[in-house]
This record gives C-alpha cells, structure tokens and sequence, in this order.
C-alpha cells in the first residue's frame, strides 16, 4: 500500500504548485479631482469648490474653518487674500466621497485650498501638511484704474500660453483680460487684434468680446506646427477709454491627428437608465444648471437628452492625453426655469427650454489623473481621467420672452471633470461655473455640471450616429429699438434678437448693415448675446433716422432667414434748452447740493424749507457701484475724474473725520449719455469715509473740470430754479458716504421710461412725442378765496378728458432688491404672506411745466405755468423708502407709499405767491411688475387713490387763495425700466 | 489549489479499495474453491512501460469574456468572441500502466491506471482569437492590440485514470476492452501568449476534467513473464474549463491608458483525447 500512498502524496504536490497570480498593484486612494483644476484662472467668485476623494470621507473632521493662512484648521478651507475664509465645507455626494465649499469669494484673488489629513485618513496624495493642494485665480470683471493687459492665453500665462491647455489646431483661442475692453474698440484689424501665420498673413477667423474674454476662432483649422503670431495693439480700449499695453503671443498649435482624420465620436448628456456610472464623482448633481441669487432664489435646470458631435484626435500624437473637438453650433438642451423673485413670488415669466449652443469650436483633452503619479494607469476610483473642456456658448430660451430675457453669451468657460471608462462608454462629469446674467439687472453663480456618456455600439467601434441636421431657419424675435422707435440713445447698440444664434461671420461680411435713413453705411461691431446680437456703432450716433438693414441672415447651420424687412428707428431728437441739466438720481446720496449738515445728518438740500427732512447718512455697500444719472444728455468729455483731493469734474475722495480730503478714491469712470458710474478699484471698505463730488464751477459757463449739460453746466440747486438763464452752475454736490458691507441686494438704477422730455428742458418740445407711461393727469377740484375758478391750458393727457392738465414725469430712482422677506405689511396695512422689498433712494423726480388760468376776483385771468415741477423722494423716520413686490393672485405687484416734497421753484404767479415749495404729498402708488417684450423688467405704479394737492395762493390785493389740484386715482404713471439688457453700453 | 490537494490525497486513498486482496484478509483464495484444476493464474500485478500519444480530437466552444469593466469595457463586452476558439496540442509521455488483476474469472478482470510523469499539454488559439485582434478598436480608436497569434498558454497535467479491463483470452495473445473514468489534473497553468503576458502573468486555472475512458488493446507475451502491448484509451466527455484571470495588455496605440486589465477570458475545451499507448512490461 506504500507504493500508493507515494503516488497519491505526488499528485498533491503538484497541485500545490498551481498558485494564482497577483494583480498589479493599483493607484493609491486620495484625491481624484478638484474644482477648481490646480492653477486655474478666470474662477468664477460663486463657483462651488469641490474635493473628491476615492474613498468616503471624515465628515467630522469638517468645520468652520480658522487658523492662521499657512495652517488653516476646519480640514477643508480656503486661504485667499484676507486669510483664512471663513467657511464650512460639506460632504456631498451618494457616496459620501466628496466634499464642497460654498462660498462668495472676492474677484481677482489668489486662493489655495487645504485639505487636511483627517478628512481622509487613507488619501495617499495629499500633500505635506501647510502645503495647498490647488492654487487657482478668481474672475475680476471689473473695470479698472489701470491700463487693460492680457493676463492668460487659453487660461496660461501668456507668456507661457502652453502652462494650461496646450493648443492643438482646432482650439479657439481665449483670451483673458485685466478688465473689461470696450467691444467698439475689439476687431480682428491692424492696431487692435490681428491673428498672423508664419508669412504675416491675416488669419481669417471669427472674434467674440465680451467684458474680459475675448475669443478668436480661426475659421478653418490651424496647421499643426506652424507658428502663429498674436498681436494685439493699443487701438484695443477698456471701457474707460484707457489704451491696452500691447502684446505679442505666439502661438504653436499641436498636431493632434498626426494626418489622419479626425474619429468621430458622438457625446450624449446621460439619462436614466443609460450606461455610465451611477455615483456622481464629483458630489455635485449631474446634469444640472444650478443658478443661485437672492433676486430669484436657487433654481436648478436640467439638461436635457442631447447628443454633441466630437472630433478625437490621434491617441498616439500627444504623449498621452487626447484632444478632441466639439465644433460650434452643437447644442445642448436643459429644462425651462420658471423664474421667481426670490424664489417665491412668480413674475409670469417662463422661460420654455433653454438651450446652449456653442458659439465657437470647443473641446479639450482627456488626460492621466494629475492627483496621482504620472506613470498611474487609469482607474476610475482611485485614478479616473481628467478632462478639461473650453467652450464660448450662447444661452437662449425657445419662448420668445425667455429669449429676451435670458438670451447671452458667455466666453471662456473652462471646464473640469473626471471620466471614467465603465460600461462600454466613456463617462464623463465636468464642472464648471459661470456668471449667468440674470434679468437685465445683475448676474447669478451658476453650475453647470454635466455628465457625457459616448455613445457606443457595444464593438468598441464607438458611436458617431449622425445627428439630426439643423434645418429651421432663424427667425427675428424682437429688437430693441423696435420698429419705428425714435428715443434710442446715442450710445447704444441696436439689439436684434433672434430665435437661434446666427452666424457672425455672414452677419459681420455685410449680412448686416447699420444705415442711416439716408442709406449711408455707419460702422459698428457686431456682438454675440446669445441668440441676438448688438449692431454696436463704433462711434456715437448722430440724432437722426437709422435703419438695420437685413441681407444675409442664416443661423450657424447655414439656415437662411426669410427675407427681413429694414428695422426703422431714430436716436432722441433733442430741442435746445437752456435748462441745466439736474440729476435724477444719484448712488449713493440724492441729486441736490446739501445744507445743513449736522453729525447725524449730511442735511437737506440747498434752497428747500428749513424744515425739510434731514437725510439720513448716505452708505454704499461694497459691491455696488456709485451712478449718477441725468434728466438730459450729458458731455462726456466734461466727466473728468479726480486722481488727487479736490482734482477733476468727478470726485471720489477718502476722508478723515472732518470730511477732508485724504486720498483721491482710483477707479474707473464711465460715462454714457445719461449717466455716469464710478466703480472703484478695491470696494468700498465697510465703515469707511468717503466723499463724491460733482463741480459746475458756479457759473454757467461750461469750463474745464465741469459737468455739462446738452447746452451749460448742470445745476445742482434744483430748488433754486431750474429755467432760465442763469440757474446752471450753483453749488457742487457733495455727497459723503460711508461704506457698507453687501447684504446680498441686487443694485439697480431704475429710469422712467420711455420719456417724453428727451432734453430736459421741463417742457414738451415739439420734437417730443408724449409718452403715456410716466405722467400724472390733473384736475382742478376747487378753488378757493379771491380765485374763482382756476382751469389747465397745456393738454390733457392721453385719453383724458379735456380740462386737466398732464405732467411728463422725468426721473430716476437707485433701488436695491433686497432678500425675499415672509409675512409682509404692505404699505396699505394687508399682509402678504411672502415679498420682496425694494429700497428705493430719495431721488428726485422732474415734472414737466403745466399751464393754468386762474380767475381771480374782477374777472382778473391770471396764467401761470409751473414750469419745472420737483418731486423729492422723502425717507420715512423709520428706515428707507421700502416698496414690496408681492403675489397679487397670480401676478407680481409693487407696491410703495412715496412721501413726497413738491417744488415748483420757477412758477411765478403775478403780484402773487405760492406754496409750492417743500410741499408734501403722499402717494400710495401699486402696479404690475412684467417684463418688456425685449426683456427689460418694468414696474409701473400708478396711484391707487385720488391725491388732493391745495395750491395756496396769496395775492397782493385780494389775499389769500386757494387751487386744490387732485391727482385721479390711477393717473399718476410711473414706469421705471431697467436698461437694455444687450443694447445699452455697459 | 486545496482542492487539487484534497483530490490528491484521495487519490491516494484509493488503493485501499483495490488492496482488499485475499492475501491480506485472510479470507479463503477464491481460487482454492475452483472445482477443477485449470491452468496456472497470471500474478496479480502488472506494469507495461511504453510511450504514450495523447492525441486530442478536441473542440471548443467559442472563448467568452467576463468581467470586462473598465477601460477594456470600451473595446470588448462581456461574452463570447465570435469564430474564436481554442484546442489543445497533442503529446508524446513516457507513461507506465499499473494492473491489478482482480482475483475473479481467472483474474480476466483487472484494474489499472497510468503513472507517469505529468506532461505538458498547450492550449492554442484558433479562428479569430488567433488571426484577428480581440479589441482593434476602443471608441473607434485603434487600440494598437494585435491577434494573439496561435499560443494561448500551457499547464502541465496529470492525468488520473481507473479503468477495469477484460481479457478475452488467457494465451499469448490476451485482448481487452474495458472502460472507466479519469481525470486530468493540471497544475502550473500559465498564459503563455505575448500579448496576454506582455504586461503581466494572469492568473489561469484549469479545473480538474473529468470523463469516461473506453479502451482496447491487446497484451502479447514475449517470454514469460514479459509482455509487449498496445494501448488504445479513448477519453469522452472530458472538458477543460480553463479561465484566465486579470489579464492585462498594451494598448500602444492609445497610450493614455497604456495597460488596460482586460477581465477573466474562460476557455472550454472539449478535450476527448485519443491516447496510443505501447510499451513492455511484466507481470508480477
């Protein structure tokens, strides 16, 4: 039995020999991806900030963050210019593996991210601790003191435009300013920017600007390995006029195709129940736009089933990482966001499906996890693949109204993700932030996170299915000016919005064409904004008719438009007047010279009743700008800004505690046709001191270093008297402030428009057509004393009975949407269950002169006219003037109780006076907020109940009298707009 | 592998059984009873050592993939490789046969198996899984993955059989036919294909193959005790399940990923093999 017991011990020996083998070893666990990428620039300051590890994460290793910059404590925080960002970050994601920080960050700042060891005991690739893990730059969009410099190139140094994302042939080249340029001075031409191949040849290709991006999109593809010559010229102007440094980049685009064709592979936004991974990696909700902004709350839309076309470059050219190309006018489809002020309040407003179009061609390259080792194969959880996504996307809505409301273009979007290869398919998960201009009137942080899967036919083979062809044709929504519009300002744009973006270069080649009435071509720039675009006149329009004239018109597919017919407007057309110009509304302060200052109080203005309410103190939250507005058009070149104490027309000045000079505030100065804006190179530091002055030299004569009107110097001593000669000039007004910390309001300079007092002039001029939207009718209820009876003699308004009077309303009033408040008192003592209060500065508002007879005894006629009327916005003793937007059963209302003083400083009555002077009126005003047809948000209030004015009168010989004036319920009118959202200048 | 251990060791049992000789129990000699006196009983035991031809007349089904996730999801899918196949080599061993002649029917009945050295057997690719890439292309990009070429990776095995013969006559000339079952062990399986091996050794198994043994041949005596014979065993049913795990390969094309795990490849070979034996041997 020995023998086979031998046998049998053999046998199980040799089976013993049969030992599997290991696997490799795989990467480390850690970190696999950061928002933003290390060494990023151009991060928008709402942008979510996101870790993601390969392993669930400590959350109790998080909180509020603190420490010194160099050894911040909290496990996950920011260190940016002001130390240790007081912040929390949170774990987010299904699988607990990603942590976010939700925070404002300031503009134009470094920041560098920490990530403590705790927050992740096994991560293998967190550096040292003190040492950050990512480093990025965020977006300044500001204008600046400075002279304009291009500071990235395709989001490098440009010095370095490599150190980001290499170029390969196909790539838009993104341009990246100090500022915002001024779009007038933005071409593809000598001086300004010129794109050169090796033999000094122009390139042709299609130019965006937008603020601080400018994208330059060679309208054929580089050849790979030539170089290419950047330049770019002084001609370029930021928006205050201040010459770009000029710069020369040269540029050498990679060969990503090695001569092969391009492989075509189609990208399609995941859906339920489609291959891909069903975590998100980066913790953040796939396929979302998620918007953020007190003005309408958090709204998220998703994007909805929608296939781009790519382009993959040879896998083997670049070392490595793939390029790839998404050609523009690809398309990506979201859900319609109903919009809510605050969240709450509807405003009837729907925008219907959203979409994003690239403008540009777009693409990047899939490339090795830089968290992990260079050599580190893929893998999707502890070393997925990076992808990095450049684009220039239009956003517009398919309802026309959300079009005009909604309809952008946004440069230089830089996108991040992980992808991870799984289930046939190439999943891919970007993130990237962007500011979404919102309503016309600020811009929200938005997140787009997207999710990709290629498409795949289970070979290997990759998809690349045919997308449906584009064969709609564009189609004009709206314009601004619309159709026969005759009070377009001289400095703005004509805004024609379309259903789809169309395509630039047709547009720009004479598709377009800026005339005027006469048939005589005017030079514009053509801007992108979205699916519109802004025929953006290089110089300033002359007052005259003008006329858009539609050739050649195709969406980027090469759809043609039906034929168009000329769109027909005209630039205001202004009287001469020798009424100075006043201002209607000023931010911060009010539009008249002060007196009487105490140490509560910068006083009241000059010329008013000593009993006039003193102003409370003037603050300006950091965030916001200074704007002054004017009730006629204004010389530019008179608006010249102090850069030393007690230098220039336009002062912006730190002081001391006496309210002496101390330091001239640096900024920027821009100047339109009615107005200016001041916004300063670092905000406004809560608590501080300021000064801003406004000099008319006390004369009328319009000398250097003096605001100007249409004809003289402006008057700021309204009350003094606004017509005849003389009245200019006065008193320079002084404004001191302190700064305020933001409180999360949307800044808003609202004007009553449109005007019927073009020039200001406090009389209808025969070249001004009434405008029935801002305008009280009048009638005289009684008369009193020696006045027997008393009747109007200028016109009644429209649809008004004869006999009244109508006066033309001219004003402006700085307004600031403030946080959606719950359980409201309204003015009128109801409830609202949920507003949105609106601050509203005392502004002041002119009425045009109204003529009146008035018999008084003997049979004696007296006429008179006010001429210039003035109602100042008074501020209740309890806080600012608070207006409400509420849900009225459906629709969005405003309400606001408006104390007024009324003046007529000029009204002259013979052998007799007034008490026109410091009147106080009190108007409960309530009315609809909508949206115009091109997008502008309106509010038009109206009186809610007739409004007694008594006009005492005492005459030398017959005594005291009387004239009561009522104002009918409902026919006092005002409609104040925002301005243009695309067509004004910024 | 402790399976393959347990296996051995009872294997090593088995002997046990065939060991209750008569001898041993001291239960009378079934012999002795026989009524009349016939020619002298052949010993009881045998060796006839020889070469050994395993000729495999083999099919198989077509390989499939499992496991396939990853970067390799995008080139290959789960399932079976379409035209692909595999069979295995023949082989040439030394082998000796081991008999008991069992003490009935004039010991016409005997038991035996094969002892031999264990021998290499080679799994090779056939149709596409030789000639053409299994994953030319990852999302329409080439991979840079090449046909296997006709190796696929080898094991040495062991095959256990227990057959139980007849013999027809008792002269010179002793024909049998019998029948059984065996078993191939293997052990030290390896990939042994460039491609599969070119980023690492995978990890394959194969498990024990069992099936049912027909075999014929004749024994001829050449002096006494010594006889020549030829062999014939037929092993039917007999199924290789062969599976390579974590298979990594180059994709030189697409160096961003550079290596790729591929999954586990799961073979199956119908082996059935044809195995010509001759040899001496002498009884004892």
């Amino acid at each position: 039995m020995t023998r086979w017991i031998v046998v049998g011990v053999l046998c199980a020996a040799c089976a013993a020999c049969n030992d599997p083998v290991a696997p490799l070893a795989t990467a480390q666990p850690g970190v696999v991806f950061t928002y933003p990428a290390d060494a990023q620039v151009d991060v928008p300051t709402g942008a979510h900030i996101v870790v993601s590890f390969s392993d669930p994460v400590e959350a109790s290793a998080l909180a509020m963050c603190g420490g010194s910059a160099t050894a911040p404590t909290g496990g996950v925080c920011l260190v940016g210019p002001n130390g240790v960002v007081a912040a929390a970050a949170t774990v987010v994601g299904d699988d607990k593996k990603a942590i976010e920080i939700d925070t404002q960050l300031d503009a134009g700042a470094s920041y560098a991210l920490f990530v403590d060891a705790a927050v992740a005991p096994t991560a293998a690739n967190l550096p040292a601790s003190g040492t950050p893990l990512v480093h990025f730059t965020t977006r300044s969009s500001q204008p600046k003191s400075t002279p304009p410099s291009l500071i990235a190139v395709n989001g490098g140094d440009p010095a370095n435009p490599e150190s980001f994302r290499p170029m390969i042939e196909s790539t838009t080249i993104e341009l990246l300013f100090s500022e915002p340029l001024d779009t007038r001075s933005v071409a593809l031409a000598p001086g300004q920017i010129e794109l050169l191949d090796s033999l000094n040849q122009a390139v042709p290709a299609t130019l965006l600007c937008d603020g601080i991006h400018v994208a330059i999109d060679p309208k054929t593809d580089l050849t790979a390995g030539k170089m290419y010559i950047l330049k770019l010229g002084n001609k370029v102007v930021d928006r205050s006029g201040q010459p770009l440094v000029p710069t020369t980049v040269t540029l050498t685009p990679h060969d990503s195709r090695a001569g092969n064709p391009p492989i075509a592979q189609t990208l399609k936004t995941r859906q339920t129940g489609d291959p891909g991974s069903t975590v998100s990696r980066t913790g953040l909700a796939p396929n979302t736009v998620s918007i953020s902004k007190p003005l309408i709350g958090s709204q998220t839309a998703n994007v909805l089933d929608s296939e781009l076309a790519t382009e993959m470059g040879d896998p083997k050219v670049l070392g490595g990482p793939i390029a790839f190309t998404i050609r523009k006018g690809a398309r990506l489809r979201n859900s319609g966001l109903e919009v809510k002020l605050g969240g709450q309040i509807p405003v009837g407003l729907q925008t219907g499906e959203i979409e994003i179009e690239l403008l540009t061609d777009g693409g990047g390259r899939l490339f090795r996890n830089p968290h992990q080792p260079a050599e580190q194969r893929p893998e999707n959880e502890r070393a997925p693949l990076y992808m990095d996504l450049s684009m220039d996307i239009a956003i517009y809505a398919i309802d026309p109204q959300g079009n005009a409301v909604m309809s952008q273009t946004i440069l230089g979007l830089t996108g991040v993700g992980v992808v991870s290869a799984t289930d046939g398919v190439l999943d891919v998960e970007t993130v990237t932030a962007l500011d979404l201009g919102l309503l016309g009137v600020t811009s929200a942080p938005t997140n787009l996170v997207l999710e990709l899967i290629t498409e795949t036919n289970g070979t290997g083979s990759g998809g690349s299915s045919a997308l449906a062809a584009d064969t709609t044709p564009p189609t004009l929504v709206t314009s601004y000016p619309g159709q026969n519009e005759h009070d377009l300002a001289t400095d703005a744009g004509v805004d024609l919005l379309f259903s789809e973006p169309i395509d630039l270069d047709r547009a720009r080649a004479g598709g377009l064409k800026l005339q005027t009435g006469a048939g005589v071509d005017v030079p514009f720039v053509l801007e992108s904004r979205g699916a519109a675009v802004v025929l953006r006149p290089v110089a300033r329009l002359a007052r005259g008719a003008y006329k858009v004239v539609f050739t050649d018109v195709a969406d980027l597919a090469g759809n043609p438009a039906t034929a168009l017919n000329p769109l027909n407007f005209s630039t205001a057309a202004l009287a001469s007047t020798s009424t100075p110009a006043a201002i209607t509304g000023s931010h911060p302060g009010v539009g008249c010279s002060l007196t009487g200052g105490t140490m509560t109080s910068p006083g009241r203005c000059v010329n008013g009743a000593g009993s006039d309410d003193l102003y409370k103190p003037f603050t300006l939250a950091s965030d916001e700008p200074a704007e002054v507005t004017f009730d006629q058009p204004i010389v530019p070149t008179s608006f010249t800004l102090g850069t030393a104490c007690g230098a220039g027309s336009v002062r912006f000045e730190e002081v001391n505690a006496a309210g002496t000079c101390t330091a001239a505030v640096k900024g920027s100065l821009i100047v339109h046709e009615r107005e200016f804006q001041f916004i300063p190179d670092v905000p406004w530091v809560a608590g501080k001191t300021y000064k801003m002055t406004l000099v008319t030299g006390g004369n009328a004569n319009c000398d250097a270093n003096e605001i100007c009107g249409s004809s003289e110097t402006a008057s700021f001593d309204i009350l003094h008297g606004m017509n005849g000669n003389g009245e200019a000039g006065g008193p320079d007004l002084v404004i001191p402030f302190t700064g305020a910390a933001p409180i999360g309001a949307t800044y808003l300079m609202a004007t009553t428009a449109p005007t019927t007092d073009l020039n200001g002039s406090s009389t209808v001029d025969g070249s001004e057509a009434t405008e029935d939207g801002n305008r009280t009718a009048m009638h005289i209820s009684g008369t009193s004393g020696a006045v027997s009876s008393a009747t109007f003699t200028s016109g009644q308004c429209m649809g008004r009975p004869s006999g009244e009077g109508c006066m033309y309303i001219n004003g402006s009033m700085a307004t600031e949407l403030l946080p959606i408040q719950m359980g409201c008192a309204l003015p009128d003592g109801t409830m609202a269950a949920v507003c949105q209060p609106v601050a509203i500065a005392p502004g002041v508002m002119f009425g045009t002169s109204v003529g009146m007879d008035a018999v008084a005894t003997l049979g004696i006629t007296l006429s008179t006219s006010t001429d210039t009327s003035i109602m100042r916005v008074r501020e209740p003793a309890t806080g600012p003037i608070t207006g409400y937007v509420y849900d009225d059963n459906g629709s969005p209302k405003m309400m606001v109780k408006l104390d007024l003083y009324m003046d007529a400083p000029d009204m002259s009555i013979t052998l007799s006076s007034h008490d026109l002077h410091s009147k106080p009126v009190s108007l409960m005003l309530k009315g609809p907020v909508s949206f115009t047809p091109d997008g502008r948000m309106s509010i038009a209030v109206a009186n809610v109940a007739d409004v007694p004015i008594v006009i005492n009168i005492s005459t030398t010989l017959a005594g005291a009298s009387a004239v009561t004036l009522a104002l009918p319920a409902g026919q006092m009118k005002l409609q104040l707009l925002s301005v243009p959202l695309r067509g004004a200048l910024p | 592998m402790n399976r393959n251990l347990l296996l051995g060791l009872a294997l090593a049992l088995l002997p046990s059984v065939a060991d209750a000789d008569p001898v041993d129990t001291g239960e009378p000699i079934p012999e002795a009873t026989a009524p009349a006196p016939v020619a002298e009983d052949p010993p009881p035991f045998y060796v006839r050592a020889g070469v050994a031809v395993i000729k495999p007349l083999s099919t198989s089904k077509e390989m499939e993939l499992a496991d396939v996730d990853g970067p390799a999801s995008l080139a290959l899918h789960n399932g079976p490789i379409p035209g692909s196949g595999a069979s295995v080599d023949s082989a040439t061993v030394g082998a000796l046969i081991v008999g008991y002649r069992l003490p009935y029917m004039h010991r016409r009945l005997s038991l035996e198996t094969i002892l031999g050295l264990p021998f290499t057997v080679t799994f090779k690719a056939t149709g596409t899984l030789a000639n053409d890439s299994i994953a030319p292309t990852a999302l329409g990009i080439p991979t840079g993955v090449g046909p296997l070429g006709p190796d696929l990776g080898q094991a040495s095995a062991a095959p256990i059989t227990l057959s139980l013969l007849y013999r027809f006559l008792d002269g010179r000339v002793q024909p049998y036919a019998g029948g059984g079952a065996a078993v191939m062990f293997t052990f030290n399986a390896k990939a042994t294909n460039p491609t599969l091996t070119m980023v690492s050794q995978p990890d394959m198994t194969i498990n024990p193959a069992p099936g049912l043994l027909f075999q014929t041949g004749v024994d001829v005596q050449l002096y006494k005790k010594w006889y020549a014979r030829l062999d014939v065993k037929f092993i039917a049913f007999m199924q290789a399940n062969a599976e390579v795990h974590h298979i990594q390969v180059q994709t030189p094309d697409i160096p961003l990923f550079d290596t790729v795990e591929i999954g586990t490849a799961k073979m199956s070979v119908m082996v059935n093999p044809l195995i010509i034996q001759a040899g001496i041997g002498a009884d004892f």
